[in-house]
Order: structure tokens, then sequence, then C-alpha cells
């Protein structure tokens, strides 16, 4: 009787709670999400499915340093007034601290939670062995690619109009790799690291976007004439790819040449497909060409999850608490994240406000040329939201 | 005369290479490829309207190969611009494949080019959308990303070295403080990538930092790239003189050379441990050579900030305010300008002004 007993009682305790081995599971599994390192497993991990509970949806929310805090309490103010169904997990992060705990939070929580809108974390130790917070939180998620589409608003005064390019940036290699020595005293290397597999990701992703909206050219942006190997590669992998992609045009600028071309005549770009470091200088000369950097928002994808950011990712600390920094980027890319969790209606009411904001109402800050501050635009953008849902809910 | 001449030893604070004397000067040109022979010509036409004190001696930089087999710059360039110590340089082709390395990295290798300096001013008469433009770009010439130094490590990971060393951030920035304060300018921004590259911009940062403190009535600031680029393209009379290490110049001084109208306008200068060498940074334009349509005025402003080099701050005056008159004028414009005229209508127009 006692082994009959034994025998049903222990798949019942097998699976409860207090069985070994179910904690064995759970703290290996935070091993795996504490190895900030990039390590093949990262890339391997199970897809968690996105936090919703009770019909509404959860987010990271990173307000990083700057005038990110008072651009996430904006985007909270809108959400509110719009009644979407996403709540927020704030994060904070120290600038001064040294350790990467708090990191450790935020990735399991951008885990967990599937997607994230952040400002830019600062990183103010001075010591070098502190590697860039939002390199090693983008290297840790492997959010591969970054996706900038800068378009032009017309209300906006600028030398050049009706700009319509997308940025396709490798947002882990490269450059950004932070692997640094003095192997003398006085003589530092830099590695920059580039690989087959993440080129390939990201040049399948462009050509992929391409194909869905409709665009018709694909530019590689290089510097193979100098860097053969690297460079080289990328290059090479990107013509690899495109091979596939017959009905999409490729072609290939060193990268100084495309500053220039971009300087000079920005309309004969379409879809650009670049690494690291080129992918920040042409992203930021096109925000810089659309009317600056508080217009265009930026989206990381990854394995799992989505980070969503303000396109030229400044802090802009000159700025900070004076009301005066341009709300357009957050609201757009908190628009963005609403778009990817599939609230449609939310996302295109925002989008369009912020549009009609702009052009029509031409509500601008001070770094449009304008004099309102950042919450008259906030206010106004929730007048039209208002009237775009039909004037309630 | 005598006063003149002491006037002219006591301002000159420059090493012993230059020299004292009023006599002919010997300059190395090489006239590079493509357009290069009929630009080097009119430059040298207007030189001789503008009774410039210099002897021109041209030489042929085409690789040979030499005694071990490998291809190389041939010993009479070499020794000739080691003897003369400035030159002046036209378009170059690189050969694809054969061997042989980038000619103008060669060339920058063998000289010791350690500083690449290159003005950008909007110029009047040829309107782009940027009027304002008034920028000096002082690139790191010699390390930095275009060490050249790669390796696959396992098959599909490639890995490229930047590297930055003391001395030679040291030096550029030195070159960078003098410049700005011998030309009279105000404000020196220091362009890097501090944040990601915490190890290798941060050396060159604390380099710039360090000689900063030796000329105190120039203003230093220190930006990180990208928002140097974001605001170059949105206010560019913000900025004044940037000094940066090897990649990040490349690629703002061509930024700086579209705001003005293209690399057909922008002279560039190399200045090296002993000796400088001046160059027009375009392309050899194959399809336009030997039909007397090139645009001699990058090679000509090039020519100019060479004749600043060598203290002949006179001729270098008036053979610009020339070509800037003639360029405002609009008659005489060649095509890359927008207008019709020849290159040797453009460069008898510059004469005539001279004379």
């Amino acid at each position: 009787m006692a082994i009959r007993l034994r025998e049903s009682l222990w798949p019942l305790l097998k699976t409860s709670k207090c069985w070994p081995t179910y904690f064995v599971r759970k703290t290996s599994m935070s091993a795996k999400n504490n190895s900030l390192h990039k390590h093949p497993s990262t890339k391997r991990s199970e897809a968690i499915p996105a936090a919703k509970y009770g019909g509404r949806h959860t987010a990271t929310m990173l307000p990083g340093g700057g005038i990110g805090p008072e651009l996430m309490t904006h985007v909270k103010e809108v959400f509110r007034f719009a009644g979407v169904p996403v709540d927020f997990e704030t994060i904070s992060i120290d600038p001064r601290s040294t350790g990467n705990e708090e990191l450790d939070d935020v990735i399991t929580s951008i885990r967990r939670n599937g997607v994230c809108i952040k400002g830019n974390i600062e990183t103010k130790s001075l010591s070098t062995g502190v590697h860039s917070r939002n390199v090693v939180l983008r290297s840790s998620l492997d959010l591969f690619v970054s996706v900038l589409h800068c378009k032009s608003y017309p209300g906006v005064v600028c030398r050049h109009k009706g700009i319509d390019v997308v940025v396709i940036r490798q947002n882990t290699d490269g450059e950004y790799s932070m692997l640094e020595h003095e192997s003398v005293p006085g003589v530092v290397e830099s590695l920059k690291i580039i690989t087959t597999e993440n080129a390939e990701r990201v040049a399948r992703y462009a050509f992929e976007y391409a194909k869905d909206h409709g665009r018709r050219k694909v530019t590689t942006v290089h510097k193979a004439n100098i860097m053969k190997l690297s460079d080289g590669l990328f290059l090479e992998t990107s013509r690899r790819v495109a091979k596939d992609y017959p009905e999409i045009d490729h072609n290939d600028m060193i990268v100084d040449n495309c500053s220039m071309q971009l300087v000079m005549n920005p309309h004969q770009f379409d879809v650009m497909n670049t690494t690291n470091l080129y992918g920040a200088i042409v992203s930021n000369i096109l925000c810089g060409l659309v009317g600056g950097a508080g217009l265009i928002s930026g989206i990381n994808y990854g394995g799992h999850s989505a980070v969503f950011e303000p396109g030229t990712r400044t802090t802009a600390s000159r700025i900070a608490g004076k009301n005066i920094a341009n709300p357009a980027a957050m609201l757009n890319a908190s628009a963005d994240m609403l778009k990817h969790l599939g609230y449609n209606q939310h996302a295109s009411n925002i989008k369009k406000a912020i549009e009609l904001t702009i052009n029509e109402d031409r509500i601008h800050t001070p770094d449009l040329g304008g004099t309102y501050s950042s919450e008259e635009v906030v206010h106004n953008v929730m007048r039209r939201i208002e009237k775009l849902s039909g004037g309630g809910h | 005369m005598a006063a003149q001449f002491i006037r002219k030893v006591v301002s000159s604070s420059l090493p012993l290479t230059r020299n004292y004397s009023a006599e002919v000067k010997k300059v190395t040109l090489i006239p590079g490829d493509g357009i290069g022979p009929e630009i080097s010509a009119a430059v040298q036409k207007i030189f001789a309207a503008a009774k410039v004190p210099i002897e021109w001696e041209s030489v042929d930089v085409t690789p040979v190969r030499g005694p071990d087999g490998m291809f190389g710059i041939p010993q009479a360039a070499i020794d000739s611009v080691n003897k003369n110590k400035v030159g002046l340089k036209g378009p170059l082709m690189t050969p694809v494949g054969k061997g042989h390395r980038s000619l103008n990295l060669a060339l920058r290798k063998e000289f010791n080019l350690y500083a690449n300096v290159r003005p950008c001013r909007s110029l009047e008469g040829y309107e782009t959308l940027y009027n304002d433009v008034n920028v000096v770009t002082i690139r790191e010439n010699t390390e930095g990303e275009y060490s050249g130094i790669e390796h696959e490590i396992v098959d599909g990971v490639v890995q490229s070295i930047k590297l930055i060393t003391e001395d030679a951030s040291r030096r550029v920035a030195e070159f960078a403080f003098k410049y700005t304060k011998e030309n009279k300018r105000s404000k020196l921004t220091a362009v890097h990538k501090a944040n990601i590259m915490r190890m290798s911009d941060g050396l060159f940062l604390r380099c710039c930092r360090e000689v900063a403190e030796k000329y105190p009535d120039v203003k230093f600031e220190e930006k990180y790239l990208d928002t140097v680029c974001l605001s170059m393209v949105q206010d560019p009379s913000q900025f004044d003189v940037l000094v940066m290490p090897n990649l990040y110049g490349d690629i703002l001084s061509d930024l700086c050379a579209g705001l003005v109208g293209g690399l057909g306008l922008t002279p560039s200068g190399n200045v090296g441990l002993n000796g400088a060498l001046f160059e027009s940074v375009h392309g050899t334009a194959p399809d336009i050579a030997g039909k007397d349509l090139a645009n001699p005025t990058a090679l000509l402003l090039s020519g100019v900030m060479m004749l600043r080099y060598m203290e002949l701050n006179d001729y270098a005056e008036r053979i610009q305010t020339a070509c800037y008159e003639v360029i405002k004028e609009k008659t005489y414009r060649t095509g890359d300008l927008g207008g019709k005229a020849k290159c040797s209508e453009f460069t008898d127009e510059i004469c005539r002004k001279l004379t």
C-alpha cells in the first residue's frame, strides 16, 4: 500500500513547486541571463511569450539620462490619455555604478516582456573596463539590426525636401565590439569584428524589408578599398544575398563618398545597408538633413525582443530639465512599439497626431526653430488624438 | 631691402628646412593620371603669370618593379621630394589588382605625412544649399582604422585592428593647435567616439587635452562624432577647426567638401615630418581626360595652400583672389560648375586678372 501511495503521489510531487529540480531549472535559466558576454547560447534561448496579462501588455521602460526621464513622462501621459492598454515597468540605471547588476535586471525584464522603450543610458564611469551600457544591452539581447526610417516632415523648414531613406544598420558587430587593449604603453589597439553570419542576417533583413515595403534599391555602405578583409567580407556577403532578390537593385558606395552624396543629393538613396559605425554616421547625417535629433525614431530588432528608441541615441544633457526637448522622436518610438504589439489603430492615431502637430499646427520646439515647450507639443498631440479617435473612447 | 630681409628672418618661426633667401625655390610636381597633366599645366601657367619664384621639377610616380620584385615608387621621385621638401600632386590612379598597394597610401608612408589639412570654404558665386561654411578639417593620416592590419580568425569571422598611438596623436594635436593659432582661428574641436571606443579614442582625447593646456588662447572643445555629423548638416557655421583620427577625418572632410560643392573645388595638404605634399583630392576623371574640359580649381587652391606653407603669402593671396573672382563672375566656368568654358579659357581668364 505504501508503494501504491508512493506511485500515485510521485508524479504530483515531481511537478510541484517544492521539488528540487524545479529550483535547479530556475537558477540555471538565470545563469544564462546573467552572461553579458556574447555567448552562442544567448542566441538560442527559448522564445518567451509576450507578457500580456488581463488584456494589457507590459513593456519595459528605460528612461536613461539627460532628456530621457522627461520624455518618458510625456509618453506615459499620452498613453493614459489615449487609453492604450500598455503598462510600463520602469527601471533606472545609475550612471555612476561600475557593476552590471542593474543591467542584468533590465535584460531579464526585456526578455520577459518582449518590448522595451528606452532613452540613452549614460555611462559616467571613467574606468576603461566599464563598457557602454547601451552596447552591452544590444549585444546581450542580440539586437542585430537597427531600422531607422528618415522621412522629411513638410512642416519643418530644411534645405532638402522630400527625403525618404531607410537605414538598416548592423547593430552588434563591427567597431562596437568593445575589444580593446593596450599592447605597449602608448599604443592602443581596438578590434573591429565582422562576421559572415551577422553580415548575412542584416543584408537579408534589408532586402526583405525592401521587398515588403515596395522599395526599389538597396545601397551597401562600406570602406572595402582600405579595409579589404573586413568590409570586403561585408560587401561580398551583401552582394551574395542580392542575387536572391533580382527584382531589387543593389549598388554599393564607399562611406566617404556616401556622406558627400547624402549632403549633395539625398534623394538618390532608398534603403541603405550599413555596418555599425557607418550606420551611426549615415543616420546622424540623415537626421540632421531632416530637421534634427528630435524627430526620427529607431527600432532595434533581435531574436525575440524589440527595443524602441529615438533615432539619434543622444542624451542631450544640455537641454535636460528645461522643457524644450522635442518629444516627437520618443512619441514616434512609442507609436512604433504599439504597431509592433498589434495596436494598429492607437499607433496610427499617435503618428498622425504628431504629423498634424508638426505640419499643420506648426507647434515647434526650439530645435525646429519654434518657441513652444515640450508640454505644449504634447498637449497638442493629445488634442489631435482626441479628434482622430472621435472625441471619446 | 635689408629691413625686409631682417623682418622675414625674425617673423619666421619655422624649422631649419625653410630657406630664407629670396631665390627661386624648387618644388616637385607630380602631374598624375587622367586629367592630371592638363590641370598641372594650367597651374604652372597661372603661377608663371603671377611671376611666382618657383621652379617646377616634374616627376613620374608610376610604380616600377624594384630589385626585390615588389612594385614601388621610383627612387628618382623619392629623392626629388626629399630634396625639395615641398610637392604638388595631381590625381593618381591606383591600378586594381596586380599586387599594388594604394599609391596614395604608399606616398603617405614614404614621406611620413602625418596630418591632412582640408579647408572648406563656401565659394561666392557657386551657390550650394550651404552658404556659410568655413571649416578646416585636420585629420591624422598614418594610423587609426587605416592601419591595414587584418586577419581572418576563423572561417567567417574577420578582425581589423584600429591602432592609436600616443606619439601620432600628440603630433597631430600639436599641429592642429599650431595651425589654429597661426591662421588666427578661434576654436578647435576634437571629434571622437570615446563613449564606445574608450581606450583608443580616449587616448587620442587625452593627448589633445594635454596639448590644449599649452595653448590657452585657443578655445578647445570635444564632441562626439554623431553630434558633429548632425550639427554639421544643420548649421556648419558653428564649427571652426576640427581635429580627429583617420577614419572620422576621411568621412568628415568629404562631408564638408560636399557642403561647398564637391571634391572638384577643395584643396588639400599633407604635412609631414620633413616636408609637405599638396594635392587635389578628386579622381582622375578618365572620361574627360585630354578634352580640355577639366576644372583646375582644386589643384590651383592646393597650390595656393602650398605657397602659404612656403611663406609666399602675397602671391598666394593674389592668385586666390583672382580665382575666386573668376568663379564669382560666372562667365568663364567649366562644365562641373555648370558653365561651358574650357579649361584653357578659365586659365587664361585668371592669368589676365593677374597681369
